[in-house]
């Protein structure tokens, strides 16, 4: 009703997809993520008078989501060890559909593994960016990132981690 | 393989590719929805007995008995410290929302003055002793035009009883164009011209939203805050049944 939306309309229209795709990575839920990203946009609306400011309401609003994330699987965020087990399941067939083959994998990863390699590579933070967010010694994310790499090759198969390099 | 080697960007790209997003609520209504949250969650208190409130509004002639049944609405889940005086939030079927804040716990409205949109002076004094209905308005606000012709109706309606309406002129861009809107509405009552957008924000927090208009608030014969109307204002029918519950209460 204010006549200064315009600008945070823009953001909302423009940044929802990627906060999305980011959202999605992270929980693997289609509906979940959206949730999470309305749950987000509510903070950046709040807030956007003060972060437009900032001015870099992206930052925040990325920060809110990883936020409510952490929030929504509080306990199990908690509880996780940094050095967890790789849980002894078979690596789904070949034939599976790429994209789900990864889905799969990304969901059967450890949570912070996950959130790591989602800041770290997702979202192209530097390790030390994602320490601060996830209020993590630089340490510790690399550890993350570099089992969360383990992890995932050993949840994929072989031909889809190897095609992809091969494009890359 | 190294880490740095195996493809993780090329994976999580995969991963999101053929993911479609959910049909999104559009952003003016996200904006809009947090907006009515932080509202909630400002002027929500402890919410008071059900029957006191049933009696109170039976008390009042101007609501019609088949939705005189208020619905006393919870507290939103952790909702934090009231800042604008406890107010319960009720939901009168066919009314709406908004918030009566219990005698007890009201709050002085700001000693609003200044100049009309003539040039003369007016101010919240000259009513001392009078409910007090404060209409923020803009001509540049579209719900406010939507709202205007009710409120008027209902300024008139109800000055018999002893209640006087201000408005506050919001940001108008010029004062040829709020005259404008004062003729082509027929207000009847006199508005302070507020062009710096400074009187809204000095009421208490989450009584009136400094940033959307239009904006509602009345007061009691004290001059002390009743009512903090919803975040998009009353409108006329809403206005003239919580008007009665402020007269019923004895202000």
């Amino acid at each position: 009703m204010g006549r200064d939306d315009s600008a945070l309309r823009e953001f909302i229209d423009g940044r929802r997809e990627h906060l999305f795709r980011s959202a999605f990575l992270l929980c693997g839920d289609r509906d979940e993520a959206d949730d999470l990203v309305q749950s987000a946009l509510l903070n950046v609306v709040l807030a956007w008078r003060r972060v437009e400011r900032i001015d870099n309401v992206d930052a925040y609003a990325r920060r809110t989501l990883v936020n409510v994330f952490i929030a929504s699987r509080r306990r199990r965020w908690r509880r996780e060890q940094p050095h967890g087990e790789l849980p002894e399941l078979p690596a789904p067939a070949v034939d599976v559909e790429a994209g789900m083959a990864v889905q799969a994998a990304l969901s059967r990863l450890p949570l912070k593994q996950r959130t790591v390699l989602v800041l770290r590579y997702w979202e192209d933070l530097s390790v030390e960016a994602t320490a601060e967010l996830l209020g993590m010694r630089e340490g510790t994310v690399r550890s993350h990132a570099s089992r969360g790499i383990a992890t995932l090759r050993s949840f994929l198969p072989r031909g889809i981690s190897e095609l992809q390099k091969e494009d890359a | 393989m190294n880490d740095e080697d195996y493809p993780v960007r090329e994976l999580l790209r995969m991963a999101v590719d053929d993911v479609r997003r959910p049909v999104a609520v559009p952003a003016g209504e996200l904006i809009a929805k947090a907006r009515r949250g932080r509202r909630l969650r400002r002027t929500l208190g402890a919410v008071t007995a059900v029957a006191a409130t049933a009696a109170l509004v039976t008390g009042v002639g101007l609501v019609h008995p088949s939705r005189a049944a208020p619905v006393l609405s919870g507290p939103a889940a952790g909702s934090a410290v009231p800042a604008a005086g406890r107010a319960s939030w009720v939901d009168v079927p066919g009314v709406g929302r908004f918030s009566l804040i219990p005698p007890d716990r009201r709050q002085a409205a700001p000693a609003l003055t200044g100049r009309d949109l003539d040039g003369g002076s007016v101010s919240l004094a000259q009513f001392r002793g009078k409910v007090v209905v404060v209409d923020f308005w803009g001509s540049w606000c579209a719900p406010c035009q939507a709202q205007a012709q009710g409120v008027e109706s209902v300024a008139a309606a109800s000055a018999a009883q002893g209640v006087r309406f201000l408005g506050v002129d919001v940001s108008d861009p010029a004062p040829s164009a709020a005259r404008a809107y004062q003729a082509r509405y027929g207000l009847s009552y006199p508005s302070l011209s507020d062009p710096d957008r400074v009187w809204a924000a000095r009421f208490p927090r989450g009584v009136v939203d400094a940033q959307a208009f239009p904006g509602t608030v009345i007061l009691d014969q004290d001059g002390r805050i009743a009512v903090a109307g919803p975040p998009s204002g009353l409108t006329g029918p809403e206005l003239k049944a919580v008007l009665g519950l402020v007269l019923g209460h004895g202000g």
